[in-house]
Formats: C-alpha cells, structure tokens, sequence
C-alpha cells in the first residue's frame, strides 16, 4: 500500500543543511493500522508530509496504492491526494468561515460530484460521527472533541484508502481521546481503511497494529 | 461548489469588516469615477432624446484648408455648403446649420440664446417634442421669412404661460414671428439643441471664397445605414471639387462621421484623426491607467490577507484542491467584491451626475444652462460588470497566485504534521 526506498530529506537554507530524514526504508500494508513514535524533531512529521504528497523526499522513492510517485505533476498529486488520502490534524484545521456540513464536503469539492451527492455522503458521515445535529454550526461554535470529530468526517467522506493522522487525541483530554481512536480503530476494522498516526502517546500506539520509532531522523526498530 | 464557495465569500466579508469596507470603498470610488466617464461618453454619443435617430446621421462640422505651412481650421464655409453640400445625392435629407448666438437685453438683464440658423430639412431630422405651432417650411426658408421656432425656456421668458405662436420677438433691431414652441432639448444633444431656431436664408451672408473655413456645418441623414459610405464617396469628390478651385490648396471636410466619429475627434484636426478602433482602444488605455493606482493598492490590501488564509489554503491543498482551481476560487471571491463595489460605484455614478451634471457637462451647457439627458442603458451595466472583472483581476491575480503557491506541508508544521 505505502513503500518507502531509501528516503531522504534534507532541509537547507543559505549557512545550514538539516538531515530530516536519512535512508527510510518501510512498507506499510493495506489495512494495517500503524503508530510512528519519537521525540519532537525526529522527522516524524516530515515522514508523514511525504506520505501524504504535501512535501517532497529529497532522495528516494515513494510508492503510495501501487503508484510511484515520484515525478508526478502537482495536478496529479492534487487528485491522487484527493482520491485515495485523509487527513487528520492534531488543531483539526478546519476553515472558520465554513460550517461543518460544507467543511465535511471540502474534499468532494474538488471531484466530478453533484451538490445534492455531495451533500447525502457529508450527511452520511456526519451521522457516522454523531454530529449531524451540528451541520450547521460554525467550528468556533464546538468543542474541541466535536471539532475533531467534524475533522475526522471531512477526512473519511471521500471514502480514502489511506488516513494519515497527526496525534489526532493530541489536544483532546483522555476520555475524548479514546472516543476518537474508538473511531480510527472502526475505520481500519470495518472499512479496512489503512492508518498511520503519529503519537507521542505510547498507550494509544500499542493499540496499533505495529509501531515504527524514530530518532534524529532514523528509523530505530 | 460555486454555491459554497459564495456562502463563504458571504461569511468572510461579515467577519472582515473592516476589510470589507477599506476594500469596498476603494472599489467603488474607482467605478464611480469610471463610470461617471463612461456615462458622459455615453451621454454624449447617444443622447437619445430628439437625437434618437443620430445613428443613420452624419456629421460635417469642420473643414481644413492648407497650403504648404498655412492651415485654416474651422466651420464650413457657406459657398460650399450652398453649392456643394445641398447638392449631394445620396443622403435622404441634407441639414445645415449656420451657429450664432443672439443677445437680448431686456428688462431683466442681458441674455444670451443658441441659436441656429437651419433648413427645414434639418428640423424634420430630428424628434422635436413641438408644444405648439409647428416648425417652418421649405417656402418660408427660401422665401426667407422673418419666422422663428423658440424652446419652452424662451418662450416662458418672453410670453410666459399664454401661447406664443403668432407674437413677435425682437432680437437685434429685427422682428421675428414665432411659428412653433418645441419642448427645451437636452444640452448633450449637442446637433439638435438650440434656443431658438430660424431659416437659414434669414441673413443675405456675401458667399465666402472657397479657401475660407466658416461656420457653417451639415448634418446628412441616410435612409439606410448602408449608404454610408456612398455618401463618404460623395464627401471626397466634394473635397477635389473645392481643392480644384481654390488656387493651390488642399481641402478637407472634417468627415462626414457617424455619432462615434463625431465625438471621438472632439477637436481634433480632422486630418490627425486615428479612425474609430485606435480612438476607443487609446479610451479603454485611459481607462486601464485608472484602474492601475486603485488595483495597486488593492493588490497590496489583498496581499495582506495571504497570511490569514494560509491556512484555510493549505487545508484546501491538502484536501486535494489543485493550484488553479485555489486561483478561481480566490478571483471569484474578489470578483464578487469587486462587483458589489462596481454596483455601489455605479450608483454613486449616477448619483453624482443627478448632483453635479452641470459641472460634468459645463462646456455643453455653455452659455444657455439647460438640461442633460442622462440615462443608464445596458451598455453601462456592461461596462460596469467588465470594469468591475478587469479590477477584480488586476487585483486579484497576484495575491491569488501567492496563495495558490503556498505549502502545505510548511504552514501545516505549527500542527507538528
């Protein structure tokens, strides 16, 4: 489903060269619910950008559902993302200015769809998630829980292949945090949804099914 | 997606509202100093009013006689309207025009009247509104009868509200009848407009000679459009004819030119005339330059909003929105604002004109005060509409382009991803 060939990344700027990532090599299967561990720095997130087609490796080889990646065009990064990968981030990153019906359809936006379509799988997901009573609320208007859960419906509506999630619990306290890996583990079990989540919390990633550490850029398992 | 995309547009100019009004006042002032142009233009090329058939006239006003470094540039001489214009075949009717201007002084104080000394053709071209009597006739006019037509401001001034037709008025030591009372015409219509109108033959002028300009000019009315260039034909034989006899110099009629023509050369040497789609194209420049300094500055005040969108850009991207479709999006948006600032503008257009034409049109008005007739027809909502997309691009593009630009991946970082 995802295979890293010897992936690198450095970052560089006028006087500095930082190694983000050094010689990742890693498969991650269909259907495998995976955590990525390690310190702040460690190249985590990094790791996670180049999975989701929102950065790119320095050196190496991408293959994401069976498509290498590398020398794509940014229209076909653009559809790809959109077709086969969901997001969700640790500040739920939802738009301000749109409700949480229209912030769930955000990604059916941008495919061959029409409006009332568009709207029946928002409504769908919406009620997956338990917040359709709040399809017409602003984010501003919900809690933290609730916003991550809308996070959560924007992410699934296009029905992914892939969710990659950024310590989706991270601003959450413990009891909304296992509601919403209640969620993902649905997700991978039911809809064999693959899951790849950054953690810093080693309890939610022994939920997984595999943990992958780094350090200072390396892989260290 | 257009529907969402506007709600939101809806959504963020209430949330900014600051911005919203900074930008939609910048925006506005600028369309209303457009149109305000556009509809002076307007106004002038299409008066409508008894002006309301210009469009199958043609006008002579000037002409042009050089001869190595000499050059007269004025009227038309009445030799060649006497003898060449009257005489031209293809035009359906010939009107001429002999400009003046009567002072009277009466027990109010001195006053100055247009007035215009014209066949009866002329008369027939155009839609006068009579209010009573009628105009004069062929006979009158060859017969030189002491016969006048007067406005309504002319004939309240002098008879106030009893009739008029059959009293006499004095006007320089001579008496004249008045044959019919037509309603004021509107200053913009520039061709048609007088105070008082009398037969051209009124005066015994000595005819001119043939290398003279003089202040005389012609308006030829086609029955059909098409005969335009017929009668252009005529005009350049017309031209060698009088160049032929006048002794080494060259003569040239300042058209004939259609309405757009007309106010395009403006005062122009007709010779120096550029023709019609140069003319609009140097307009449309203009106009461009105008919008340059408000579109730099609304550059400037859209940029600022690069950085509080960033996010809500990059959560697009990431979602899939690809760099062009970030680009309409953001151009919609603006154009939306640019078209509620086009239509605001617009407004206040108009408004301004009801408040100050006089000033605007202050040369045509010149020296009798008199009406304008101005109105919003769908070539200015046109224009609007296409000034308000050309600004909302101007300054729309780069701003949208910075934004399309941005990465995810580095905006995304303050969330750790």
């Amino acid at each position: 489903m995802i295979e890293l060939k010897s992936i690198h990344k450095v970052y560089r700027t006028k006087n500095i060269e930082t190694q983000a990532l050094d010689n990742i090599n890693l498969i991650i299967k269909k259907g495998e619910f995976v955590s990525i561990m390690g310190p702040s720095g460690c190249g985590k997130s990094t790791l996670l950008n180049i999975i989701g087609l929102i950065d790119n490796a320095s050196e190496g080889e991408l293959t994401v559902c069976e498509t290498l990646i590398n020398g794509q065009k940014e229209k076909q990064l653009a559809n790809f993302r959109n077709s086969n990968l969901g997001f969700i981030f640790q500040r739920f990153h939802l738009i301000q200015s749109l409700n949480v019906i229209d912030n769930v359809e955000l990604s059916l936006m941008y495919r061959k769809m029409s409006a009332s379509e568009r709207r029946k799988q928002a409504i769908q997901t919406l009620e997956k998630v338990g917040l359709l009573h709040r399809a017409k609320h602003f984010p501003s208007e919900l809690s933290g829980g609730q916003c991550q859960r809308v996070a959560i419906a924007r992410a699934i509506v296009g029905k992914p292949s892939i969710i990659l999630a950024d310590e989706p619990t991270g601003n959450l306290d413990s009891k909304m945090g296992e509601e919403i890996m209640q969620i993902l583990h649905n997700l991978n079990k039911e809809n064999n949804t693959t899951i790849v989540m950054v953690t810093h919390d080693e309890k939610l990633a022994k939920q997984t099914d595999r943990i992958v550490r780094f350090f200072d850029g390396r892989q260290v398992n | 997606m257009w529907l969402t995309t506007f709600k939101q547009f809806l959504t963020l100019i209430k949330k900014n509202r600051f911005f919203t009004f900074v930008n939609l006042f910048g925006i506005s002032f600028t369309i209303m100093l457009v149109m305000i142009l556009q509809i002076s233009f307007e106004s002038r090329v299409w008066p409508g009013g008894p002006e309301k058939t210009a469009d199958k006239m043609l006008f002579l006003n000037r002409s042009v006689i050089s001869k190595e470094k000499s050059m007269q540039l004025g009227g038309i001489s009445n030799c060649v309207i006497k003898e060449y214009i009257l005489n031209m075949k293809t035009p359906e009717k010939i009107g001429v025009i002999s400009y003046s201007q009567w002072t009277y002084i009466g027990n109010n104080g001195v006053t100055d009247f247009v007035v215009k000394g014209t066949n009866a053709e002329f008369l027939s071209m155009f839609n006068y509104k009579m209010l009573e009597g009628r105009m004069y006739t062929k006979n009158e006019v060859s017969q030189s009868k002491d016969v006048i037509v007067i406005n309504r401001k002319v004939k309240e001034q002098f008879f106030g509200n009893d009739s008029a037709v059959g009293k006499t008025i004095e006007v320089q030591d001579k008496l004249f009848t008045v044959v019919g009372v037509v309603e004021n015409v509107p200053v913009n219509c520039e061709t048609a407009y007088s105070d008082i109108w009398y037969p051209h033959t009124l005066f015994n002028e000595p005819l001119q000679l043939f290398n003279k300009t003089g202040r005389w000019a012609a308006v030829l009315y086609a029955a059909n459009k098409t005969d335009f260039d017929k009668i252009k034909e005529e005009a350049a034989m017309i031209e060698k004819q009088v160049s032929a006899k006048t002794d080494g110099w060259v003569y040239k009629l300042g058209g004939p030119f259609d309405v757009l023509d007309n106010y395009l050369i403006g005062n122009i040497d007709p010779r120096m005339y550029v023709g019609k789609n140069i003319s609009l194209l140097m307009l449309a420049g203009r106009m461009f330059f105008i919008l340059l300094i408000p579109a730099l500055s609304l550059i400037a005040l859209n940029l600022t909003r690069v950085q509080e969108r960033a996010e809500e850009i990059a959560v697009r991207k990431t979602f899939g929105a690809s760099s062009s479709s970030l680009i309409r999006q953001i151009l919609f948006e603006n154009f939306m604002l640019t078209l509620i600032g086009g239509v605001i503008g617009l407004l206040m257009a108009w408004i301004s004109i009801q408040l100050f034409g006089d000033f605007l049109f202050a040369e045509l008005s010149s020296p009798a005060n008199g009406i304008v007739n101005v109105t919003l027809s769908l070539l200015t909502f046109l224009v609007c509409i296409i000034v308000s997309f050309i600004l909302s691009v101007m300054s729309g593009i780069i701003p949208a382009r910075r934004m399309a630009k941005l990465k995810p991946a580095l905006i995304m970082k303050g969330g750790e991803l």
